[in-house]
């Protein structure tokens, strides 16, 4: 599942543990990747979790309700990572 | 030449706004009370990102050994410098060989101390008594008129009011954002009654006690994020700055950046009161809390320029 964990953070969560090497995986692809508005990603066993400025997305989209956009932005990551989410 | 740390008090340290690494091993993980940290350096004309001294709970007495313009801002504090009554959210130069002290009050935890021109430290960034933090003297345009002023008066009879921080740091109600795999009854249990700051764990954790919290352990691992709220033994544990990267305690919700600011100023023995939202809400009111903030810096700048103009003519 993928949900706004606080206002500042996206967490995509899984219940089977992502092994150490896809974790290394997907940690070097966010770093070599390029990201509209995601600006830091934290990996757990279970969780991704992506760090953003909401008040960017807002100001940038004329929106207060920032999280579609970039729960948008974490599917298309996670796509291109080949993470079913 | 550069400020002493005549006592350190309980933690002393040289902050930056956000975390930023750093190659001598130093611990930049952000200021607690970011909207402290912002106004102290908007009051000295620094930029609001600057390194400022956070300090902590029993709080540090500073030696001045030039002419120095400085601001303090956190939630309810005074200080004395000689016979001197020193203010919260002012501006004051200080002389060679003047002690700053702070008064230990009731409420608040957190002290920030900007220096106009900024301040840097050579070794540990965590202060210890007889330190000393480097002033940076990054002097622009704007600090040589400030320096200018003060010199004629060494304080504004003016500074960001008592009350317009009130709604910012009075209020004991912390919303905390849902979580789509947390039962509704976790949160009307978390609502159901006050908690208590039982202590806290330096710039790491908040814990608390209240009404207890039965969530079954799923054995998820969990990022630390900061606001996180976790389960440990039935009860809320509140993360801060330092908290741990990776927690397998239970995590029931966040509590927004917005409420952050109050939630570092909590001390053993204050309450705090949970109100569950949406994630929707949380962001309407985060807007328009940085619409304020906004305004706030502005009015200061207004205030402030104001009084320079003043001082030409």
């Amino acid at each position: 599942m993928i949900f706004a964990n606080g206002d500042c953070h996206i967490t995509y969560q899984q219940e089977k543990p992502i092994s150490d090497s896809e974790r290394a995986r997907i940690a070097d692809g966010f770093l070599k990747g390029t990201h509209e508005y995601l600006k830091e990603l934290q990996t757990t066993e279970h969780t991704l979790t992506f760090l953003y400025s909401p008040v960017k997305v807002m100001e940038a989209h004329n929106t207060i309700e920032p999280c579609d956009l970039v729960i948008e932005e974490v599917r298309a990551f996670l796509g291109r990572m080949e993470v079913a989410a | 030449m550069s400020i002493i740390v005549q006592d350190s008090g309980l933690l002393t340290i040289l902050q930056t706004l956000d975390p930023e690494p750093s190659a001598k091993g130093n611990e930049y993980n952000g200021a607690c009370d970011r909207l402290a940290h912002q106004l102290a350096n908007q009051l000295v004309g620094n930029d609001k990102a600057a390194p400022t001294v956070e300090m902590t709970h029993q709080h540090s007495i500073i030696k001045f050994t030039e002419p120095t313009v400085i601001a303090f801002s956190g939630a309810g504090f005074k200080a004395k410098s000689g016979g001197r009554e020193i203010f919260l959210n002012r501006i004051y130069l200080f002389d060679r060989g003047d002690e700053l002290e702070f008064i230990p009050q009731k409420k608040g935890n957190r002290i920030y101390l900007a220096v106009a021109g900024g301040l840097k430290t050579e070794g540990s960034n965590v202060m210890k008594s007889g330190d000393e933090i480097i002033m940076c003297r990054d002097y622009t345009a704007h600090h040589d008129e400030l320096f200018n002023m003060m010199k004629r008066r060494s304080e504004v009879n003016w500074g960001v009011d008592t009350y317009a921080l009130v709604e910012v740091y009075l209020s004991d109600v912390y919303h905390i954002v849902r979580r789509p795999d947390v039962p509704d009854e976790i949160y009307e249990k978390l609502e159901s009654g006050e908690y208590t700051v039982r202590n806290e764990k330096n710039r790491v954790a908040l814990y608390v006690d209240g009404p207890e919290i039965a969530l079954q352990d799923t054995g998820i691992e969990h990022a630390g994020v900061k606001g996180g709220v976790h389960i440990a033994d039935s009860q809320p544990v509140l993360a801060l700055n330092d908290f741990n990267k990776v927690t397998t305690a239970p995590q029931v919700g966040t509590i927004p950046s917005y409420h952050l600011h109050k939630l570092s100023q909590k001390s053993t023995g204050s309450k705090i009161q949970f109100k569950a939202i949406d994630a929707a809400d949380a962001h309407a009111n985060l807007y328009a809390h940085h619409l304020w903030m906004k305004s706030l810096f502005k009015a200061i700048d207004y205030k402030l320029s104001k009084e320079l103009v003043k001082e030409k003519m």
